[in-house]
């Protein structure tokens, strides 16, 4: 059976009865079935997708349809769907069973999306190569020595697997784009505040962003457009009525050049990226270089934020309300054998990290500096998008690495973020899609970040670039 | 960065931590912490007073929820409990 190409031409397709939605789901299924036990990309496939397909082909035959339904979506590990075991890819919530629905859950369960399981993740989201899951590692199905990327690794892999054809990931430094570009996949994160993410188990709160994964530019801007919604149970969710209105035309594309040309950068992401400009200057946009300067500090800002965030929001994993429990007749050391025992590696060592930026004597330095930077960072995009409309970076400094190349080495690994970190610091959306064939079968990426609320301009470039990417 | 930092930080974090493990912490995270250390000399400006849209817009608590509406679902999926309470161990 062909798939068709996008969620409006599957839905098409589905009105007029030429694709029936039992044999789309079973397609994925099979493929499911085929690849997962080496992929490792989904966690769980749900038992109740039987249910969920009747319930779609009933929407139908009801006249009640939306544009998702019918649609087979797979989420990430850290998103509650009610009755269904969420666990954030961690050993603490292995049997936790959600008790209510996240906001993004409910708008497409209400719309007939299928959901088809939950994808696995570094743990609690902490990781950019989905090798820190407590439910093993996944590979990238482009190339099985590769890593997947992360956190959001078995999402991506899911859809480049063939195992779905819509993916829901979150980003919090580059958790969507760059698995999306280490797997060949289009990939988004959105402006803060404008997807809910009420349901969605908390790294760094003023940072996580809920966003698309898809396999086309057109398919992110309908499951974007579809999810973007005010929602008064996020206290961040920004009201309709105070989102900006953006330009409706992309004419000048800034390219901050220092990125390009600095150390660590692999060569053929460089050459890559030199080509993706001249793609652009091709189909009509001015590329301007613009400098910003706050930046390259924005990977450090990230690193003292995300911890010392993450070690606030972890402190509900206590053994009691709800997650896992090491019974003791000591409360103290029940807390602490449970949490030694549940928690990774990672997720303690940025506990311990953020607990000690947020400690008496280092809080000014670390916490209230990078708070101060991240201001300035974003007046720093904010002025920039006065001169230029969108920003045109690689979405990682190298391609895919292999299994294990840099999981010993604690900069090494978060430096894949370098470029996707800014988009998160300064709130913007950002968007990755492939651009071109990159060697040991992988592929390259472009990123495109654009103002606050201006997702409406990436979309219009990323179709543009798509369509004339060699 | 040393072991006896690191086991005070794993203290307040109340997850029980062994020497070898504080080692191998405290080693990892000197150099994150090395590597931070660069926002020090960040030439930050002027960031002004405005106010930030990316901030928790609170809204008014209103339409109270009936005590205990919600009591079975918070207790769902607790580990321990006992007549609509969470157990924990004795504390006194």
């Amino acid at each position: 059976m062909t798939i068709p190409n996008t969620i409006k031409e599957t839905h098409e397709k589905i009105k007029s009865g030429e694709l029936s939605i039992r044999a789309l789901v079973d397609s994925f299924l099979k493929n499911i079935e085929e690849k997962n036990s080496s992929i490792n990309a989904y966690i769980e496939v749900y038992s109740d997708i039987d249910e969920q397909v009747k319930n779609a082909e009933k929407m139908f035959e009801e006249g009640r349809e939306t544009i998702m339904t019918g649609i087979p979506i797979s989420l990430k590990d850290n998103m509650l769907f009610l009755g269904h075991k969420a666990s954030s890819g961690s050993k603490i919530l292995e049997n936790y069973t959600a008790t209510y629905n996240a906001t993004v859950v409910d708008l497409l369960k209400n719309a007939g999306a299928i959901f088809l399981g939950r994808t696995n993740m570094d743990e609690f989201a902490m990781g950019s190569s989905t090798e820190t899951s407590f439910y093993g590692i996944t590979k990238n199905p482009l190339n099985e020595e590769m890593v997947p990327g992360g956190s959001s690794g078995g999402a991506v892999a899911s859809l480049s697997m063939g195992g779905t054809l819509l993916s829901l990931g979150s980003d919090t430094g580059g958790s969507i784009r760059q698995p999306a570009a280490f797997c060949g996949l289009v990939g988004m994160k959105p402006t803060y505040g404008t997807v809910s993410r009420y349901g969605l188990m908390a790294m760094a709160s003023s940072l996580d962003q809920i966003g698309p994964i898809t396999k086309n530019v057109a398919d992110a801007e309908t499951l974007f457009n579809f999810i973007n919604k005010y929602d008064k149970n996020d206290a961040t969710s920004i009201p309709e009525n105070l989102r900006t209105e953006n330009k409706k035309e992309v004419k000048k594309i800034g390219v901050p050049k220092s990125w390009v040309t600095g150390e660590g950068i692999e060569d053929s992401v460089k050459e890559n990226f030199d080509k993706s400009i001249e793609t652009l200057k091709s189909l009509g946009y001015e590329i301007v270089d613009i400098d910003l300067p706050l930046s390259p500090y924005a990977l450090a800002v990230y690193y003292i934020l995300m911890p010392a965030e993450a070690s606030s929001n972890l402190s509900r994993y206590d053994s009691i309300r709800f997650g896992m429990s090491l019974p003791s007749n000591n409360l103290k050391n029940q807390y602490e054998k449970t949490r030694e025992s549940g928690f990774g590696k990672e997720v303690k060592r940025r506990i311990l990290l953020g607990t000690y930026i947020l400690s008496h004597g280092y809080y000014e330095a670390y916490y209230g500096k990078a708070l101060s930077l991240q201001k300035a960072i974003q007046k720093e995009y904010k002025n920039i998008f006065e001169t230029v409309d969108v920003i045109a970076t690689p979405t990682s400094p190298f391609l895919a690495f292999s299994i294990g190349a840099k999981t010993n080495d604690p900069i090494a690994m978060k430096l894949s973020d370098l470029f996707t970190v800014p988009a998160n610091i300064a709130g913007i959306p950002a968007i990755s899609i492939p651009s071109g064939d990159a060697n040991n079968n992988l592929k390259h990426s472009i990123q495109f970040m654009g103002p606050m609320f201006g997702e409406n301009l990436l979309f219009e470039v990323a179709k543009k670039f798509e369509e004339n990417v060699q | 960065m040393d072991i006896e930092t690191v086991k005070n930080l794993a203290n307040l974090s109340k997850i029980s931590i062994t020497d070898q493990e504080a080692e191998s912490v405290a080693k990892d995270l000197a150099q994150v912490l090395s590597y931070v250390d660069q926002i020090k000399n960040a030439p930050i400006g002027d960031v002004g007073t405005e106010k930030s849209l990316l901030n928790n817009n609170f809204r008014e608590d209103t339409d109270p929820i009936e005590t205990g509406f919600y009591t079975d679902v918070l207790l769902a999926e607790a580990p321990n409990k006992q007549d609509n309470y969470f157990k924990v161990p004795k504390i006194l």
